[in-house]
C-alpha cells in the first residue's frame, strides 16, 4: 500500500518536472526565434506555453508589436505588467504608452515609482504587512510607547492601507483593450446617443456588464460599448 | 512736387509773419488737418510757430500727453528768424485735453500763445456713423490677463464699396507686448448696422511683457477711393485713374495686465498646457551612435521669455545636444511645441533619463501646474555585445534567464528575462475579510473606551442620582414597610435618606450629625426635640423585639410620613 502511494508521488513529481521543462524549453526557443527575427515562430512557441507567466506575456507582446498588431501587443503587455518586476514594468509602461499615445494614467511619478516597485509582490504579502503594522500601532498605543514610534507606525499604516487598496483596485479592475475604433453610447444599445469613441489599442476599464455590452470608463468618458469589440486583459 | 509747394508756402508764411513778432500754437493730425477730436493712441502733431529772436521756450499742458518725437525747423528771412516746433504726440487716456499755452521770450518780451482743445475718445467718429464707407476695428479676445498670457488680437477693416482699395494697415505701438507672427489677411462679409460690409482681417498673438494698464493705440488704415467730380466731362471714364487717399483710425484698447503670483521655482511658461510627453526615436542605441529624444508640450501658451525647456538629469552614459524646436498641431487641434535633443550613447548599459518637469502658470486655473514625463530608459549596446546577443543559442538562453540582461538588437524591444515565464499563484485576503481585520483593533479599542467612559459616567452620576431620588425612594420604602409591617426597617430608611441627601456615607450619618444638620437647616429647638424622640423610637423598633413593635407601630408610620414631608421642605 505504502509503495503504491510512493509510486504515484514519484509519477506526479516526474510529470511536473517534464511539463515544466518542456514549457521552459518553449520559452527559450521563443526567445531564440525572436532574436533571430522570426517573430511568428517565436509567437507560436510562446502560445504553446499553457500557464503563461509575465515574461511570456511580455515577449508575446513584443512579437505582436513586431508583427504590427498593436492591439494584441497592448493586451499582452497589459497582462505582463500586472506582476512584472521593476525593470520590466518600466519598459512595458513605455511600450504601452508608445502604442497608446494619449496614455496619461500615471502622471504622478511617485505613484508610478510605488506601483513599479510593488507590482511583483502579491496582494497577500502587502495585506499581511499592512495588518502587522496596523496591529502594532494599536499595541504601541496601548503600551504607551514613545510618540515617535506611534507616529512612524501611523504613517506606515496609512501608506500600507493605501497600497493595499490601490493594489486591490489594480487587481480587481477589469481592464480591456479596444480592438478597433469603438463608438461609446450613453446606454447599452445602438439607439442611444453616441458620446465619443475609444481609439484602437487604448485601454479601458470595465465597470459593468449587460447582454453583450460593457460599461466602460475611458479617460473622462463613461458609457457603453459592444463587448465583442473589446479584448479583456 | 508737393514738397516744393510746401516749402514755398512755408517761406511765404515766414516772410509774412516776419513783419511782426509772436507765437502761435495749433494741433493738427499727421496729414496737417486741424484736429479737435482724436482716438486714444492716435498720433497727432502739436505745431508751435514763433517769429523773432526767441529764448526760454516752454509748452504747457502736455503732462498727460505722450510725446513720441520732436522736430524743430528754423528759417531766417530778412534777419527775422522763424522757429517751428513740431511735437509728434499721442494720448493714452480718455478725456478733454487743453494743450498750451506755449510761452517764449521773443525780442525781450514774454509772448504767450493761445491754447488748443483736444477731445480724446475711445471710438473714432467714423465707426459710430451708420453709413460709414470704411472703418477699422481693433479687438482682443481678453481684456484682463497675467504677464505672458497669450492674447489674440484682431484688426478688421470694413468697407461697403467695391471701388474702395485698401492700401495699407499700419500697426500701432505694440512695444509693451511680445508679438508673435501676424497671419495672412482673411477676407469675409459681415452685417454691421443692417449694412453688409466686406472685411479684411489680420490677426496676431501677443503677450504682455509687464504688469499694469497697457493701452493698445489706435491702428490706422490707408485706403483710396475714386475722385468723383464732373470736371472730366465726356472723359469721365478717366476718373478711375484719379484716386483720393484717405485714412481711418480704429478704436484703442486698454488691457489690464496683472503680475504672476509669487513662485520660487523655475517657470517655463504661461498658458493652458494639457500634457507633456517624452519620446525616443529608439530606446536601444549603440555606443557612439545618436538617438533623437523629443519632448512635446501640448497646449496653448507662451514659452518665450521664461526658463527654456531642457533635457535635465542626463546620466553619465549619455550625452545630449540641443537640436531644434518646432510647433505643430495635434490630431485634436491642440498646439504642440516640440523640443528635440540628440542623445549620444557613450557607455554600454541601461541609462535612465529621469522624469522631466514642465512648470507653468495655468491661466484657466490661476495656479502653477507642473507636468511630468515618465522616466525614459535608453539601452546603449557595445558593438561586440550586440553580435553576441544575436548569436545566442538555447544553452546561453538559460544563462540569460539567470542574468536577466537580454536585448534584441534587431528591433530595439527588450525581451523579458527578469520575470517568471510560468504562471504563479497569487493569493489575497478577500477584501471584506481584510476590512474586518482592519476594523478589529478599532472595535476592541472602541468598545473598551466606551465601557470605561460609561463606568466613569455612572460613578460620577450615582451620588447625584441618589440625592435626587432620595425622597421618593424613602417614601416608597416606608409604604413598603407599612404593608409588610416591617417597622424595624424605618431606622435604616431614614439613615439612608439622610446619607443620600447629604451625599455622605451611611456610617457618617450618626444621631449627632443629623441633629447638627437639622439645626443648620433652621429647625427650632422643639422640632429637634421632636425629631430626637422620633429617631429614638425608630431606633428602638429596629433593635427591639416584636412586642415593643406592636405598641409603637400605630402612630410611627404616621410620624414617619410627617417627618418625610417635613424633611422634604428642609433638606
Amino acid at each position: 500500500m505504502m509503495n503504491r502511494y510512493l509510486l504515484m508521488l514519484c509519477a506526479m513529481i516526474c510529470s511536473m518536472i517534464l511539463y515544466g521543462t518542456s514549457n521552459q524549453e518553449l520559452f527559450l526557443k521563443g526567445n531564440k526565434a525572436y532574436r533571430a527575427g522570426a517573430y511568428q515562430e517565436a509567437l507560436d512557441h510562446y502560445e504553446q506555453i499553457a500557464q503563461k507567466g509575465d515574461a511570456v506575456w511580455h515577449n508575446m507582446g513584443n512579437c505582436y508589436a513586431q508583427l504590427e498588431r498593436p492591439v494584441d501587443a497592448c493586451v499582452c503587455w497589459q497582462r505582463a505588467q500586472q506582476h512584472a518586476v521593476y525593470d520590466d514594468y518600466c519598459t512595458l509602461h513605455t511600450q504601452i504608452a508608445a502604442v497608446d499615445q494619449e496614455s496619461d494614467t500615471m502622471n504622478q511619478s511617485w505613484l508610478f515609482w510605488v506601483r513599479a516597485h510593488t507590482a511583483s509582490y502579491s496582494l497577500l504579502i502587502v495585506q499581511l504587512i499592512t495588518l502587522l503594522i496596523w496591529f502594532s500601532l494599536f499595541i504601541a498605543i496601548k503600551k504607551r510607547l514613545h510618540w515617535f514610534a506611534i507616529v512612524t507606525l501611523m504613517i506606515l499604516s496609512v501608506f500600507f492601507i493605501w497600497l493595499s487598496i490601490d493594489k486591490q483596485g489594480q487587481w480587481c479592475r477589469n481592464y480591456a483593450v479596444a480592438s478597433e475604433e469603438i463608438p461609446v453610447y450613453v446606454g447599452p444599445n445602438m439607439a442611444y446617443h453616441q458620446q465619443g469613441v475609444v481609439r484602437p489599442a487604448h485601454v479601458v476599464s470595465i465597470t459593468a456588464e449587460r447582454e453583450g455590452w460593457y460599461k466602460i470608463a475611458y479617460k473622462e468618458l463613461a458609457g457603453w460599448v459592444q463587448a465583442d469589440k473589446l479584448i479583456k486583459v | 512736387m508737393e514738397k516744393i509747394v510746401g516749402r514755398i508756402v512755408f517761406a511765404f508764411v515766414c516772410s509774412v509773419s516776419s513783419a511782426y513778432a509772436g507765437i502761435s500754437l495749433r494741433v493738427v493730425d499727421v496729414q496737417g488737418v486741424p484736429l479737435k477730436q482724436a482716438v486714444i493712441g492716435e498720433q497727432f502733431n502739436i505745431q508751435v510757430v514763433t517769429s523773432g529772436q526767441m529764448n526760454d521756450f516752454q509748452l504747457d499742458g502736455i503732462d498727460r500727453i505722450k510725446i513720441i518725437g520732436k522736430n524743430t525747423i528754423s528759417h531766417s528771412v530778412n534777419n527775422n528768424v522763424t522757429y517751428k516746433y513740431v511735437f509728434l504726440a499721442r494720448c493714452d487716456e480718455l478725456g478733454s485735453y487743453t494743450i498750451g499755452p506755449a510761452t517764449a521770450t521773443i525780442n525781450g518780451t514774454v509772448e504767450r500763445s493761445d491754447v488748443a482743445q483736444l477731445d480724446v475718445v475711445a471710438e473714432p467718429p467714423a465707426a459710430k456713423n451708420e453709413v460709414s464707407t470704411a472703418f477699422l476695428r481693433l479687438n482682443t479676445d481678453k481684456k484682463r490677463v497675467v504677464i505672458g498670457e497669450e492674447i489674440k488680437g484682431t484688426v478688421r477693416f470694413y468697407c461697403c464699396k467695391d471701388d474702395l482699395t485698401l492700401d495699407q494697415i499700419s500697426k500701432s505701438d505694440l512695444t509693451e507686448f511680445e508679438v508673435d507672427a501676424f497671419t495672412e489677411p482673411q477676407y469675409g462679409k459681415e452685417m454691421v448696422n443692417g449694412l453688409e460690409y466686406n472685411y479684411i482681417e489680420v490677426t496676431w498673438t501677443m503677450a504682455a511683457k509687464k504688469a499694469g494698464s497697457i493701452t493698445i493705440p489706435a491702428w490706422s488704415a490707408h485706403y483710396s477711393v475714386p475722385l468723383l467730380d464732373s470736371t472730366f466731362g465726356p472723359f469721365r471714364f478717366m476718373q478711375s485713374l484719379q484716386r483720393q487717399q484717405k485714412r481711418v483710425y480704429s478704436n484703442a484698447l486698454q488691457i489690464e495686465v496683472v503680475p504672476l503670483p509669487q513662485f520660487g521655482g523655475k517657470l517655463h511658461g504661461v498658458g493652458t498646457f494639457e500634457d507633456m510627453n517624452i519620446h525616443a526615436s529608439s530606446q536601444v542605441t549603440k555606443e557612439g551612435e545618436a538617438n533623437v529624444i523629443r519632448i512635446d508640450i501640448i497646449g496653448e501658451g507662451t514659452l518665450t521669455g521664461y526658463e527654456p525647456v531642457q533635457l535635465t538629469g542626463v546620466p553619465e552614459g549619455l550625452k545630449s545636444y540641443e537640436s531644434k524646436q518646432y510647433t505643430d498641431v495635434c490630431q485634436n487641434g491642440l498646439k504642440k511645441t516640440s523640443y528635440e535633443y540628440i542623445v549620444q550613447g557613450l557607455k554600454a548599459g541601461d541609462w535612465e533619463i529621469p522624469a522631466q518637469c514642465f512648470t507653468y502658470f495655468d491661466v484657466a486655473r490661476k495656479e502653477y501646474v507642473t507636468h511630468k514625463t515618465m522616466p525614459l530608459i535608453i539601452t546603449v549596446l557595445s558593438q561586440p555585445g550586440l553580435k553576441t546577443v544575436v548569436a545566442t543559442n538555447i544553452a546561453s538562453d538559460t544563462q540569460e534567464v539567470e542574468s536577466g540582461d537580454t536585448v534584441d538588437g534587431a528591433n530595439g524591444m527588450r525581451l523579458s528575462t527578469h520575470g517568471v515565464w510560468y504562471a504563479q499563484q497569487y493569493r489575497e485576503i478577500p477584501s471584506q475579510l481584510f476590512l474586518i481585520f482592519l476594523a478589529l483593533p478599532l472595535t476592541v479599542f472602541g468598545f473598551g473606551g466606551m465601557r470605561s467612559w460609561y463606568a466613569t459616567r455612572q460613578e460620577r452620576r450615582e451620588p447625584m442620582m441618589r440625592k435626587k431620588y432620595a425622597h421618593a425612594r424613602a417614601y416608597k420604602a416606608v409604604c413598603d414597610a407599612e404593608k409588610r409591617k416591617a417597622y424595624h426597617e424605618l431606622y435604616p430608611i431614614f439613615v439612608e435618606y439622610f446619607a443620600s441627601r447629604t451625599e455622605s456615607s451611611i456610617p457618617e450619618c450618626s444621631d449627632d450629625a443629623i441633629i447638627v444638620l437639622l439645626r443648620e437647616k433652621g429647625l427650632s429647638q422643639d422640632d429637634i426635640a421632636a425629631w430626637q424622640r422620633f429617631f429614638t423610637d425608630i431606633m428602638r423598633l429596629a433593635y427591639a423585639g416584636s412586642g415593643q413593635q406592636s405598641k409603637l407601630s400605630h402612630d410611627i408610620i404616621r410620624r414617619s410620613y410627617e417627618w418625610l414631608e417635613r424633611l422634604k421642605g428642609v433638606l
